[in-house]
């Protein structure tokens, strides 16, 4: 079972505001029962019309599913998630009960796939590679299209001006992006997205060097050819194509250090982003996608210990990865070897030399402290922020007057801090 | 040629603006060996590089703040096995005290323990705890004005205990420093010298009265005229001869009726829902002796007041509860506590609180705090046994005899069951945590 606080429970959630209400559950006296059997947690749960839910949460598995016998779609359901929190709190009294039958059902059920679902979906993974290759030919065909028409739209654009343009209505940018996405290029069509958002700032700086970026893509994609194996898979990555984990075989064992994880929302998705620092300091990105009403797999906790096989996915600045079979291996601190802010902006242009889509990179950064919008190091040099007020006050508060290591993001305009530990916490 | 100009390009449209030329530099000589087929894909391509080129090197800020000093750790911290319980704890009607416990073994609370907990607003409590490097670190977050306004509201109240101390031991000096305080403070504490006032006025603050009719507060100026009414003299017999006219009792019912507002009480202001020449009245006059003279119960008083007008009878209930709690107080100072001992309340008074849950419903979040502050957490609580349902007479009225009556009543009765059910949970945990407290901090 992974060790639930209330930040893994908060990034299981479906959206922000079945953890709000499951915040409110968090208490004895609305839970009648509350049980563990084994990795099984489960309880009754009373709702707000004096009925009671029985909730269960399966801690056998890494997906952590839940099942409750309210009304809602949402899942986990609040419910599940006031479960989790009430265990990570120690709140209530709990007791080792098997489950009711109900569950048990659920259970059997959950504990009979898992055993039985291993060979005919492994062997569905097998693909065969002819037909593999005839639908990459057709899938490049539609690309080569789409392209080829957003290569014609933004040189329309750069010709009528984007003064002319402001007077576009959205449906102009959500019917081009739609048609990226018929195009299979959902990178594109996520790009394109984000026009309406740039069209209106005076100097038009960001919005030509955005459309410069989708022009930059169609050039590519018509030269791909020519590019290395690695370019052309960091090109696939910006089109919006997904990673093929079937062809990443991690088998290297090694220790990994969570130092931090983002959960945003892009039209109907939620994405993660999990930063893990290895022992010689290098960073991997681990990403999850989820519908929106469904929820992400669990999150590994900051700063927990997990020792698994990594592999990266191909990129000429390699970054992305995937981790298999990760154990917890308790928890641990930021590592005393950070970049300075001067080595940071080296970093970030050769990073962006090697990938030009590159959108972010995570760095450890320090020694360093907080000021009111912006990071600093002891020689006077800065970068701005990128974070909420409560959560720079929190930061403040870790790194408790000493000088601090800080694990961020950086895209080059500003710098979002993920976790900090204060110099006398900090690995030496 | 840089990103700017080709900004300033695209805002026109290639169509009517045309690509300048650049000076050279590395950049420039990089956009120049771009070849292109027309002037759009000219602007995009070179915008492209010069946006890469924008992005990857963006020059580091100068730091606008100096950086922190360094201080010392903590002498004294929370010993480490006590937080778990601690943030349990803070979200309990016990957490005051708790936090109390802490500050009086002299433990310390760092900044980022101390944000932890300050989701309850509980400031005052939380910023006595801060260590040094917390103080420093908090000195500019809203939980410190809020501590430093809680703590000048504190301060100012203590000086109003010893006021009234010193009104009630020596009548001139106490005038005099009423006086005195009343020259120095701003208009919101001037309605609190006027309380202090109010509660035992003396004939030395008449100097003091005179002199607040004319504040610049209207309502500062309006209570110390009406105030001249509670001391003894012409005014306020006058005041009492008015009032049986003003009060009525006809037939065994008490009425506001009308009257001629004496001079010496001032004009009442037009549009003002809390004043008029019944506020004026019986606000001139101490409460006690409203009842007194027209020797009626405050209850009665107050649903005159309502008949009258909804303002009105607020006001007056007001006025009724600080009269009640006037005389709880001066009751509690005139006969202290002589058993220093914590009061402890028995378990069989939460029994009895459950069970009247099950009978009545739910009571108010105060009875569970006074439960969970003052059950000895050792007491063994049983939990409340469903009570049966009786089904009561059916009613007489037809139209009382709606559908699903019977089932309204069984679902009333259930919810019952469960609330009592429930606050037993929440007693029952709070007590296991002050148990696991009391523990914690014996083997500290």
């Amino acid at each position: 079972m992974p060790s639930w606080t209330t930040d893994t429970v908060r990034a299981l959630a479906p959206d922000a505001a079945s953890f709000q209400a499951s915040g409110k559950l968090v208490s004895p006296a609305k839970w009648p029962t509350l049980a563990r059997d084994g990795e099984v947690l489960w309880g009754e749960c009373q709702g707000s019309g004096g009925q009671l839910y029985l909730v269960a949460v399966d801690g056998r598995t890494p997906d952590a599913a839940s099942k409750c016998s309210c009304p809602s779609r949402k899942f986990p359901c609040k419910h599940a998630l006031a479960l989790l929190l009430v265990h990570a709190g120690g709140v209530g009294t709990w007791q080792t009960l098997a489950p009711p039958e109900k569950l048990g059902n659920w259970l059997e059920g959950r504990s009979g796939r898992a055993m039985g679902g291993a060979g005919p979906a492994a062997e569905k993974k097998v693909a065969d590679p002819a037909s593999r290759a005839a639908s990459w030919a057709k899938r490049e065909k539609k690309m080569t299209a789409g392209l080829g028409a957003l290569e014609l739209w933004l040189t329309d654009l750069v010709r009528e001006g984007i003064l002319a343009a402001r007077k576009r209505g959205y449906s102009e940018w959500d019917g081009q992006a739609a048609r990226m996405v018929d195009a299979q290029l959902p990178g594109v069509a996520r790009l394109v997205r984000q026009i309406p958002g740039l069209l209106h700032e005076d100097s038009g700086e960001g919005l030509t060097a955005h459309l410069g970026r989708l022009y930059l893509l169609t050039q590519a994609w018509k030269n791909r050819e020519s590019l290395s194996e690695t370019e052309r898979a960091d090109l696939l990555s910006a089109l919006g194509l997904p990673l093929d984990r079937a062809a990443l075989n991690p088998t290297e064992q090694a220790e990994w250090l969570c130092v931090g994880s983002v959960t945003e929302e892009e039209g109907r998705l939620s994405l993660r982003r999990t930063w893990l620092l290895g022992a010689a300091g290098q960073v991997a990105l681990l990403l999850d996608f989820a519908p929106r009403n469904v929820g992400l797999p669990p999150a590994y906790a900051l700063r927990q210990r997990l020792s698994g096989a990594l592999a990266y996915a191909p990129s000429a600045f390699p970054q992305r990865a995937v981790l298999e079979g990760a154990l917890d291996a308790g928890s641990g601190t930021l590592p005393a070897r950070p970049f300075s802010l001067s080595d940071l902006a080296r970093h970030w242009a050769q990073a962006l030399a090697l990938n030009p889509w590159l959108d972010r990179v995570g760095v450890l950064v320090g020694p360093a402290y907080f000021g009111d919008s912006q990071l600093c190091d002891y020689g006077g040099n800065a970068v701005a922020l990128s974070v909420s007020p409560e959560a720079l006050w929190r930061l403040r508060a870790t790194a408790d007057t000493e000088p601090a290591y800080v694990f961020g993001e950086w895209d080059g305009l500003a710098f979002t801090p993920l976790t900090v530990s204060p110099e006398s916490g900090a690995a030496v | 040629m840089t990103l700017q100009e080709l900004a300033r390009v695209a805002l026109r449209g290639t169509a009517r603006a045309e690509l300048p030329g650049w000076p050279a530099s590395p950049l420039a000589d990089a956009l120049a060996r771009l070849e292109t087929a027309n002037a759009e894909a000219a602007l995009l391509s070179r915008a492209a590089l010069a946006g890469l080129h924008a992005r990857a090197g963006t020059p580091l800020g100068r730091a606008e703040t100096p950086p922190p000093v360094t201080l010392p750790t903590a002498a004294n911290p929370l010993p480490e096995q006590l937080w778990p319980l601690l943030r349990p704890l803070n979200e309990t009607p016990v957490a005051a005290l708790v936090l109390a416990d802490v500050q009086a073994r002299g433990w310390t609370l760092s900044a980022a323990q101390v944000l932890m907990l300050a989701d309850k607003g509980r400031a005052a409590d939380l910023w006595p705890l801060l260590d040094e490097r917390g103080r420093a670190v908090l000195d500019a977050h809203p939980l410190h004005a809020a501590w430093q306004k809680a703590d000048a509201e504190a301060r100012w109240q203590a000086q109003l205990d010893t006021l009234r101390e010193l009104r009630q031991a020596d009548a001139e000096a106490g005038a005099a420093q009423t006086f005195q305080l009343w020259q120095e403070v701003k208009a919101e504490e001037r309605r609190d010298l006027l309380d202090v006032i109010e509660a035992g006025i003396l004939p030395e603050d008449l100097s003091l009265l005179q002199h607040a009719e004319k504040d610049r507060s209207a309502e500062v100026g309006r209570r110390a005229r009406l105030l001249r009414g509670h001391l003894p003299g012409p005014l306020q017999d006058e005041l009492l001869a008015l009032l049986p006219e003003a009060v009525r009792n006809r037939r065994g019912t008490w009425n506001i009726a009308p009257f001629d507002l004496p001079e010496a009480l001032g004009k009442v202001s037009a549009n003002a829902h809390d004043d008029s020449d019944h506020h004026r009245l019986l606000g001139a006059l101490p409460f006690g002796l409203i009842l007194q003279t027209l020797d009626l119960q405050s209850h009665a008083l107050v649903t005159a007041a309502e008949k009258k007008s909804s303002a009105l009878g607020a006001w007056v209930r007001e006025r009724a509860r600080s009269h009640t709690r006037q005389l709880v107080t001066q009751r509690s100072r005139e006969q202290p506590r002589t058993d220093k001992a914590p009061l402890v309340i028995p378990p069989e008074q939460a029994a009895q609180w459950l069970t009247t849950i099950q009978r009545k419903g739910p009571s108010d979040e105060r009875a569970l705090e006074r439960f969970a502050r003052l059950l000895d957490p050792a007491a063994d609580l049983p939990a409340p046994e469903p009570l049966p349902f009786v089904l009561p007479p059916a009613p007489i009225l037809p139209q009382a005899r709606r559908v699903g009556w019977e089932e309204n009543l069984r679902a009333e009765h259930e919810h019952r069951q469960a609330a009592a059910e429930a606050a037993w949970r929440t007693l029952t945990e709070v007590l296991r945590l002050r148990r696991e407290w009391a523990e914690g901090v014996e083997t500290v």
